[in-house]
C-alpha cells in the first residue's frame, strides 16, 4: 500500500472529523420555516404569556387576580399593550364625539340637535330608565343621551377589542382578558428566551403579587411553524448514518465491488461534515437537501459517474432557479448546493482513485446497456406526463405559515397571532408618523369585517389636522353652546341630574380636535408611544390588523402590510405562476447546459424535455400524495429535474452523433463496443446510469422512513422522480432526440 | 352572612341548611310553565333627582320575559334568548341610540337569573356562576353574586330575592348595578298558568 498516494484521503478524512467534532458541540438551530419567509414578513422577536387562575373562587390567588390583570404587564420587559386602555380610549372617543362625525352628517346632526329632537330623546331616555334591565342593555346614557354616536363610526375598525362583546376585553394596562375573565394575554416584544421570561414572571408573581400555584403560567415565543410539520424526529447523525449505509449497500450491489463501494462510500460519507456546515445544520429545510447531496455525489464518484468534471458542474447549477423566487432560504441554497455538490465531487474525483487503489478494488464488470423505445411510445409518456403534471399545477397545497405553538395558546379564548398583520407608518417625527397612520387606518379598517377582525391602528382614533380644521368650522355653525343649555333644561324637565351628564355636554363644546399633536399630550400618550418604532428615516407608527381566516384568493390586501398571514395569501395567489417560473428556468437551464455539452440542438432540447416530464410525474405524486405545500418541494422537484435532464443528455449523445440512433439500440457502450464508440467531440459522458440512480433513490428512502411529512414528500419525489427520470432518459430521450434530429434536420448538417 | 362558593348548594352544613331550605320553598311554585304578575318598580340613580317609580304587568315564559310599564311615559322591556331590547311605550319618542354599553356580560348573568328564578325548577341553574348566600335579618332571602374575577361584575354588583315565605313565589327583586344604581321590583298577584 502505498502511504503517500493514501495522504490527501487521509488528510481528508481527519479534516472532516474534526469538522464532525466541532459541529456536535454548536447549538442547534431553529426550526427552519422561517427561511421560506422573508425578514419583512416573519413575526419579530416577541413572546406571549398567558396566566390563567385556576384557584377556587374566594382563595388568595383569586383574591390577587384584579391586580395581577392591572399592573403585571408594564413590570415586564418589552411589554407591549394589545389594544388601548379601554378608560382613556373611550374617553378620547367621547370627547370628539362631534369632531368624529364626517362632514356629510352634519345635517344629521343639525337635525338631532333642534329643541323638539332634543326634548324627545331626553324623554326616551326617561322612559327606558324605568326598565329594570336598563343597566345591562347597550346604551349608557351618561356618554351619550342623545345617541350622536350612530352618525359616526362608533367602533372604527372594531377598533382594539373595545367593543367586544363576547370575546376578550382589555384590562387597564392594555392587555387581554379572557371573556370568562379567568386568563390574561400579554405580549411582549422581546427577543428574551421563553424561559428567562418565565423565571421573570414566576418571579414578580411571587415577590409583588405573594400568589401561589393557583395561577398557570404559560409563555410561548412567536416563531413560524407549520401546522403540516411535525418535526424530523431523527437525530442528525442518525439520518446521516442510514443514508452512507444505505449508499453503501448500493454501490456494493451495482458494482459489485465490495471494496470498491467501501472506498467511495468512505471519500463521499466523510464529506458530510462539510455539506452539514454548509447547509448550516439540518434544521427541516436543509437536511433533505444535505442526505440528497451525499447520494448525487456517490452518483458522481469514479466508476459509477461519467468520466470529468462536467457533469458534476452541470448538476451543481441544479438549484440556481431558486434564486427567482422569495424564499430566503431557498436562495441561499442555490448556492450552498453548488458549493456542497463541487465539494464532494471533487473529493471523490481527486481521491476516490487513490483510495480505490490502496484498497486494491477491481473495476466492476460492465452492465447491460438499457434499451431505448421507439418514438411514438417515449412522446407519448412525455405528453402524458406534461399532461398529469400541468393538471397538478391547479391543485398543490401552499405552505401554511403559522404560528403553531402561540395559536395554540392564544386561539380559543383571544386572537389568533397567526392573522395578525402589521403596517408600518412613517414620518419624520412622531406627529408626521401618527398622521401617515389615519390614512393607513381607514384602509385597513376598509377590510372588515370581510377580510378582517378586527383592526388596532391609532390612526383611528385621530383625525387628521387639516380635516379637524374644517369639520371644527361646520360645527361653529351649529350654536352648539345654545343647545348644551337647552339639553340642561330638557334633562331637568325629565327629572334628570344635568351634572350627571357633564362629560357629554363638555364634549359638545368646542374643543381640542382629535390632532396626533393633541393625542401625544393626552390620555393615550402612553399607548400612542407603545405604537412607535424608530425607523429608517424617522419614527414609524405600527397598525395591526387581525386577518379573517380564508382571505378570498384575489383579494389585494393594502400595500405595506406585512405578516405571515399576508406572505401566505400572496403565496397563495402566486403559487401556479411561482412553480411555472421555476420549471420553466429549470428547463432552460437544462436545455443550455446540455447544449454547452453536447452542441446539438437535438440532444437540448430532447434532454430539457425529459427533465421537464419527469418533474411533472413527480409533481402529480406530489400532489396525489398531498398535505405538504410546494414550497417546501421545490428543490426536490429541480432536482430531479437536473438529474434526468443530465442524464438524458449523456443517453443522447450518440443519437445526436449520428451513431445508434435506432429504436432498440443501447445508449451505452458495452464491454464489446468499447469508448471509443462515445464521440469525442462532446464533454457529455456516460457512465453507470443505474448505479448513480441507486445512489439518488437511497436518500430519498431514509427521508421517506422519517415521521416528518415534509421530509416524506421530499424523499417521495426524489425516490419516484429519480426512477421515472432514470427510465425517461435512458429509453424516451434517445428516441425523442432521433425525433428532434429529424424535424430540425441536424442530422443532414 | 353566610355564604356558599360559586355553584354549590352543599358548602357547609350551616349554610346547606338555610340555603337549602330557601331554595326548597322557591322550587315550591313549580307547578305551571309560566308566570304573570304585577309589579312595582323603584329605582334610585345617580342620573334622577328623585327614585324613579313605575308599575306594570310581568309575562313569563319559558326563553322569554316581558315587563309592559302601564304609564305611556314608561317603557317596555322584553327579553327573549340573548336578546334584550327596551322601547318607550310612547311611539312618539326616538328608538334606542347606538350601543355604547358593552352590557353582554351583565346581561347573560342576569338574563340566566331570572330565567332560572322564574322557572322555579332548576336549583343548579340559579346557583351557576354565583356566589349564593343568605342575608342576616327576617324574611327568606337569597343573595346572588357574580363571582369576583366575572366580567358580569362590570355590571351587577348583586341581585337579592325576596320568596313569599308560605308559597315560594318571588315577591322582590333588588338588583345593585355596579353603576351605584338600585332597582327594586315588587311582584304580587302571582298566577301560575297549569
Amino acid at each position: 500500500m502505498k502511504l503517500r498516494s493514501l495522504a490527501p484521503a487521509l488528510l481528508w478524512c481527519a479534516a472532516m472529523a474534526g469538522l464532525a467534532t466541532w459541529l456536535s458541540g454548536q447549538p442547534a438551530g431553529p426550526d427552519g420555516l422561517e427561511g421560506l419567509v422573508p425578514p419583512e414578513h416573519r413575526p419579530p422577536p416577541a413572546s406571549l404569556v398567558r396566566l390563567t387562575l385556576r384557584g377556587a373562587d374566594g382563595d388568595a390567588d383569586d383574591e390577587q387576580w384584579p391586580q395581577i390583570v392591572d399592573s403585571l404587564g408594564p413590570l415586564l420587559p418589552g411589554h407591549t399593550p394589545l389594544a388601548p386602555p379601554p378608560g382613556e380610549a373611550r374617553g378620547w372617543l367621547d370627547a370628539h364625539v362631534l369632531a368624529r362625525i364626517a362632514p356629510r352628517d352634519h345635517a344629521a346632526l343639525a337635525r338631532r340637535l333642534e329643541p323638539a329632537a332634543l326634548r324627545a330623546a331626553v324623554a326616551g331616555v326617561r322612559a327606558r330608565l324605568a326598565s329594570p334591565l336598563f343597566g345591562v342593555g347597550d346604551e349608557d346614557p351618561r356618554r351619550d343621551p342623545l345617541g350622536l354616536r350612530a352618525l359616526s363610526e362608533a367602533e372604527p375598525g372594531h377598533l382594539g377589542f373595545l367593543t367586544a362583546t363576547r370575546g376578550p376585553t382589555p384590562a387597564a394596562s392594555g392587555d387581554l382578558v379572557s371573556a370568562d375573565g379567568r386568563s390574561l394575554l400579554l405580549y411582549l416584544r422581546t427577543d428574551l428566551p421563553a424561559d428567562d421570561l418565565h423565571a421573570w414572571i414566576s418571579a414578580q408573581l411571587t415577590a409583588r403579587f405573594k400568589v401561589g400555584p393557583g395561577i398557570e403560567l404559560i409563555v410561548v415565543p412567536i416563531t413560524l411553524s407549520s401546522g403540516a410539520v411535525a418535526g424530523p424526529g431523527m437525530r442528525a447523525v442518525d439520518l446521516l448514518a442510514a443514508t452512507i449505509a444505505g449508499l453503501a449497500l448500493a454501490l456494493a450491489l451495482g458494482l459489485q465491488r465490495l471494496r470498491a463501494a467501501l472506498a467511495l462510500v468512505l471519500v463521499v460519507g466523510a464529506g458530510a461534515p462539510l455539506v452539514v456546515a454548509i447547509a448550516g445544520g439540518m434544521p427541516l429545510l436543509s437536511g433533505p437537501l444535505v442526505l440528497v447531496a451525499l447520494g448525487v455525489a456517490a452518483g458522481l464518484a469514479p466508476l459509477v459517474g461519467p468520466a470529468g468534471a462536467g457533469a458534476a458542474l452541470r448538476l451543481s447549477f441544479a438549484l440556481l432557479p431558486l434564486l427567482l423566487l422569495p424564499y430566503p432560504a431557498w436562495q441561499r441554497w442555490a448556492w450552498a448546493w453548488a458549493l456542497a455538490l463541487l465539494g464532494l465531487a471533487a473529493a471523490a474525483r481527486w481521491l476516490g482513485p487513490a483510495l480505490l487503489g490502496a484498497l486494491a478494488a477491481r473495476p466492476p464488470a460492465s452492465a447491460p446497456p438499457p434499451r431505448a423505445w421507439p418514438s411514438a411510445p417515449a412522446l407519448g409518456l412525455c405528453a402524458a406526463l406534461l399532461a398529469v403534471g400541468t393538471w397538478s399545477m391547479g391543485h398543490v397545497a401552499s405552505v401554511r405559515f403559522e404560528t403553531s405553538a402561540a395559536d395554540a395558546v392564544a386561539a380559543a379564548d383571544f386572537f389568533t397571532p397567526s392573522r395578525v398583520a402589521e403596517l408600518r407608518s412613517a414620518g419624520a417625527d412622531e406627529v408626521e408618523a401618527l398622521t401617515a397612520a389615519i390614512a393607513d387606518g381607514a384602509r385597513l379598517a376598509a377590510l372588515v369585517p370581510d377580510a378582517a377582525t378586527r383592526v388596532d391602528a391609532p390612526g383611528l382614533l385621530l383625525l387628521d389636522p387639516a380635516e379637524s380644521e374644517a369639520r371644527q368650522a361646520a360645527l361653529a355653525a351649529m350654536d352648539l353652546p345654545g343647545r348644551v343649555e337647552l339639553l340642561r333644561v330638557a334633562l331637568t324637565e325629565q327629572g334628570l341630574r344635568p351634572d350627571a351628564f357633564g362629560e357629554f355636554m363638555r364634549a359638545l363644546r368646542p374643543g381640542r380636535p382629535p390632532t396626533p399633536e393633541a393625542a401625544l399630550g393626552g390620555p393615550l400618550a402612553g399607548w400612542l408611544t407603545s405604537r412607535l418604532e424608530p425607523a429608517d428615516f424617522g419614527v414609524a407608527a405600527v397598525s395591526r390588523v387581525h386577518l379573517a381566516a380564508g382571505l378570498p384568493a384575489g383579494l389585494a390586501l393594502p400595500a405595506g402590510l406585512r405578516g405571515p398571514a399576508v406572505f401566505s395569501h400572496v403565496e397563495v395567489g402566486a403559487r401556479n405562476a411561482r412553480l411555472g417560473l421555476v420549471l420553466a428556468a429549470s428547463a432552460w437551464l437544462s436545455a443550455f447546459l446540455a447544449w454547452i455539452g453536447a452542441r446539438r440542438l437535438a440532444v437540448a432540447l430532447a434532454a430539457a424535455g425529459a427533465g421537464l416530464a419527469a418533474q411533472a410525474g413527480a409533481l402529480a405524486l406530489a400532489v396525489a400524495a398531498g398535505g405538504v405545500g410546494l414550497a417546501l418541494l421545490l428543490p426536490a422537484l429541480l432536482l430531479v429535474g437536473a438529474l434526468t435532464a443530465d442524464l438524458a443528455a449523456r443517453s443522447c449523445v450518440d443519437v445526436a452523433a449520428g451513431g445508434r440512433a435506432s429504436p432498440g439500440s443501447t445508449a451505452e457502450p458495452t464491454a464489446a463496443e468499447p469508448a471509443e464508440d462515445v464521440p469525442t467531440t462532446t464533454a457529455i459522458g456516460r457512465g453507470r446510469p443505474g448505479v448513480a440512480l441507486a445512489c439518488q433513490v437511497v436518500p430519498g428512502l431514509v427521508l421517506l422512513a422519517t415521521p416528518e411529512p415534509a421530509w416524506r414528500s421530499f424523499g417521495l419525489i426524489v425516490a419516484f422522480g429519480g426512477v421515472l427520470g432514470f427510465a425517461l432518459a435512458t429509453r424516451a430521450a434517445p428516441a425523442l432526440c432521433a425525433l428532434l434530429r429529424r424535424v430540425t434536420r441536424e442530422d443532414r448538417r | 352572612m353566610l355564604t356558599c362558593p360559586v355553584g354549590q348548594v352543599h358548602a357547609g352544613p350551616a349554610l346547606a341548611r338555610n340555603l337549602a331550605r330557601r331554595v326548597e320553598l322557591w322550587q315550591r311554585p313549580a307547578r305551571g310553565t309560566g308566570l304573570t304578575a304585577r309589579y312595582r318598580l323603584e329605582r334610585s340613580s345617580s342620573l334622577l333627582y328623585e327614585p324613579l317609580r313605575t308599575q306594570g304587568g310581568l309575562v313569563f315564559a319559558p326563553g322569554s320575559l316581558e315587563l309592559r310599564d302601564d304609564e305611556r311615559g314608561g317603557a317596555t322591556t322584553r327579553l327573549i334568548g340573548d336578546a334584550l331590547t327596551i322601547a318607550a311605550n310612547d311611539p312618539a319618542l326616538p328608538a334606542n341610540p347606538a350601543a355604547v354599553g358593552d352590557g353582554a356580560a351583565g346581561r347573560r348573568w342576569l338574563r340566566d337569573r331570572l330565567f332560572a328564578l322564574f322557572a322555579a325548577r332548576d336549583a343548579q341553574a340559579l346557583l351557576a356562576d354565583s356566589h349564593a348566600s343568605v342575608p342576616r335579618g327576617p324574611g327568606m332571602q337569597i343573595d346572588l353574586v357574580p363571582p369576583r374575577n366575572h366580567p358580569a361584575r362590570r355590571q351587577i354588583r348583586q341581585l337579592r330575592v325576596r320568596l313569599e315565605p308560605d308559597t315560594g313565589e318571588v315577591v322582590a327583586l333588588e338588583l345593585t348595578e355596579t353603576s351605584g344604581d338600585v332597582v327594586t321590583l315588587t311582584l304580587s298577584e302571582h298566577q301560575r298558568p297549569s
